[in-house]
């Protein structure tokens, strides 16, 4: 049979490996890309697109379990610059910010009002906190995603909390 | 854990939970990796395989000065690319990695691919061989420069081959390819090589490629050392190398790990303090902080002590040297120290007196509070300058140093550059060094604007993300009736290394 040549089994099992590392590894992209842009669509073309940017380039050889990790890092890199390519960011953080401002809106509740302020952040600090709180990653894990070092998470962990406390009310207040 | 991590992380995964996701590989994903790396075919393949590792086994273990001609058969021919010299097979490819795009774009800084030899032309060979359509390689040879494996470190040439395991997510490409790699210095370059086989590759194939490899000689580069490897160590379970490069605002340190590191520029010749910067690896009880920086060449040995303790408990090192072609000036150290502390560090000269002093470190484990941007800090005190970028995620402005001149200091400059007479509005601004400086802003940065419908002597507490944006758009940005301007003159004031205020210098 066929098959029992070189060439043959190689291309079976290219795709095989293509389609696993796929299932494996995009669907975790996507969330992270949903939680960052806030945008499930959008989130899903980011994905995509950086499985086949990261794929071919293997810069994980050197350390090969790292795919995810690469991955991960690509997805974070296609989202914030979405909004920088835009050139809108901060007008549209400006808007959102004055929209998830919490005299301004009706009591959706503690955890709407999280999101909406969460959504409301700088594209960065969004995926510092998604990175941290969402994918639990460590300040160094996050800092290698993010192209920054873990003092510069730190920082911007730290500034995203203290604005998420200031637009929403503590939990002994709702 | 407080409640509002615990709620964000609830909100979070909630979040996460409701994305629509894939649970299957599209149609066609084969396809578009492929079309897309047509796209990027030649940087990826060298650069995955300058990057990757392999190995054949036992095989020619070494690569033997074969008498400078690659075994085979055949015609053979020579060629030079970045001052290497190889010879090969006739019928084989030798690929300039910077016109094949093995490079990317960019400075040429190292490391950076300097020869690649295959049996096809870039286009074929390289890409994805494992998915690429029609004919494939049967081998693929690059050959990386790094920065120069300093004081010695490194392996003479000719240089042994050795294999190297590589994973399973590589098969794709690489399917039951087998890698060896060499690394060894020589003419002040430090290189790296990397040599694939594909299953088919024949023994003509292996032979060629070996004679190849074993045939290169090396000339120095035109430039001079450029960048130099000065220690390696680890520090919280990683690896660490300490890297000087020379760069075109002064002496440039590199604190590569594993998978993070710190990069510090311009340093400059400062006969007072130490320029010291830091990196921390690792987590938890077994973080560790690397303190490193630059020392003028007087100082030999460097030793950090415990700020907090009286017990005279200190880690020391003797100084790096730089490579005078990187800097003349400085040199380099380098000291492992507990993470979390403040170190006072003190420079000896030969006769063991302290010449200069500094510190580092600093900051409880899980700190929020800013640290100083490493490198080209200012001193804490009042600065006048002009603000280049504010990066709100990272907490950072770039800020140009000058100096606002009045009285007769403003004459004489105004006079100096070319002006007659007294300086007009009593000030004069000088600002003869272009260099930017990343500075940290503290969490509670106060930014104090001019009120222009009050001018000029009143001020308001501005929002952080309007100045950005103004000084984003080099355009007013107006609130109300409060501008921000984006072009003007500002002072900062700087505590502990960290910017503290920033407030409007009033220019007619």
């Amino acid at each position: 049979m066929s098959q029992d040549t070189g060439i043959v089994r190689t291309v079976v099992a290219d795709r095989t490996d293509l389609e696993d590392l796929y299932v494996r590894h995009v669907p975790g992209a996507v969330r992270v890309a949903s939680l960052i842009t806030g945008d499930a669509d959008l989130a899903q073309d980011i994905a995509h697109d950086a499985f086949l940017r990261s794929v071919g380039r293997f810069r994980h050889l050197r350390q090969p379990d790292a795919f995810e990790a690469y991955l991960r890092r690509a997805v974070v890199n296609a989202c914030t610059s979405h909004f920088r390519r835009r050139k809108v960011e901060a007008a549209y953080l400006r808007g959102r910010a004055r929209s998830a401002a919490p005299a301004d809106q009706p009591d959706h509740g503690r955890r709407d009002e999280l999101q909406m302020a969460l959504s409301a952040l700088p594209a960065r600090q969004r995926a510092a906190v998604v990175l941290r709180y969402y994918a639990d990653l460590s300040e160094q894990q996050a800092g290698e995603t993010l192209g920054c070092s873990a003092a510069a998470v730190r920082s911007m962990v730290a500034r995203a909390m203290e604005t998420l406390r200031e637009r929403i009310p503590r939990s002994e207040d709702t | 854990m407080n409640d509002l991590e615990r709620d964000l992380r609830e909100a979070l995964n909630q979040d996460a939970r409701r994305v629509p996701t894939p649970n299957s590989a599209p149609d066609g994903l084969r396809r578009s990796v492929r079309r897309r790396q047509a796209v990027f075919g030649g940087l990826v393949g060298l650069s995955a395989l300058a990057i990757a590792a392999g190995i054949v086994v036992g095989a020619t273990t070494l690569l033997p000065a074969r008498s400078g001609r690659p075994a085979g058969e055949g015609a053979m021919t020579t060629g030079t690319l970045n001052g290497i010299t190889i010879t090969y097979p006739t019928a084989w490819h030798l690929i300039d990695p910077d016109e094949a795009g093995l490079n990317g774009p960019g400075p040429s800084t190292l490391p950076r691919i300097v020869l690649a030899l295959a049996p096809q032309p870039q286009g074929d060979a390289f890409g994805c061989p494992g998915m690429a359509g029609g004919e494939q390689p049967t081998f693929l040879m690059t050959v990386q420069e790094e920065p120069l494996a300093h004081s010695g470190t490194g392996s003479a040439w000719p240089a042994r081959l050795e294999p190297l395991n590589i994973g399973a997510a590589e098969s794709g490409c690489y399917p039951d390819w087998e890698f060896q790699r060499a690394g060894w210095t020589i003419a002040d370059r430090t290189f790296e090589a990397r040599i694939g086989f594909a299953p088919d590759a024949g023994d003509d194939d292996r032979d060629g490629v070996f004679g190849a490899f074993a045939s290169m000689t090396f000339a120095a580069s035109p430039d001079g050392i450029s960048s130099a490897t000065l220690a390696t160590g680890t520090a919280g379970g990683q690896e660490w190398s300490l890297i000087a490069t020379r760069e075109s605002d002064g002496l440039g340190l590199t604190l590569q790990g594993e998978s993070s590191g710190a990069g510090v520029g311009s340093f400059e010749p400062s006969p007072q303090q130490l320029q010291v910067s830091s990196h921390a690896f690792g987590e938890g009880p077994n973080r560790e902080l690397v303190l490193f920086g630059a020392a003028p060449p007087e100082v030999v040995r460097i030793e950090a002590v415990e700020a907090s303790t009286a017990d005279g408990s200190f880690v020391s090192a003797d100084v790096l040297d730089v490579p005078n072609e990187i800097d003349p000036d400085l040199n380099a150290f380098a000291l492992v120290v507990p993470s979390g502390e403040t170190f006072d560090i003190r420079g000896f000269d030969a006769s063991g007196n302290v010449v200069i002093s500094g510190s580092g470190g600093g900051g409880p484990e899980g700190a929020a509070e800013p640290t100083p941007f490493p490198g080209a800090a200012l001193e804490d005190g009042r600065h006048f300058g002009y603000v280049r970028a504010v990066d709100m995620e990272a907490g950072t402005i770039e800020f140009d140093l000058a100096y606002f001149l009045s009285g007769e200091e403003a004459n004489q400059a105004y006079q100096e550059a070319g002006g007659t007479g007294p300086v007009p509005n009593d000030h004069f601004v000088v600002n003869d060094n272009p260099m930017l400086r990343t500075l940290t802003l503290a969490l509670d940065v106060r930014l104090r604007l001019l009120d222009w419908n009050h001018c000029c002597d009143a001020f308001f507490d501005g929002d952080l993300a309007l100045f950005a944006e103004a000084i984003w758009e080099r355009a007013d940005v107006t609130d109300g009736d409060l501008i921000y301007r984006g072009q003007s003159q500002w002072w900062i004031t700087v505590e502990k290394g960290v910017v503290t205020e920033i407030e409007e210098q009033y220019s007619p």
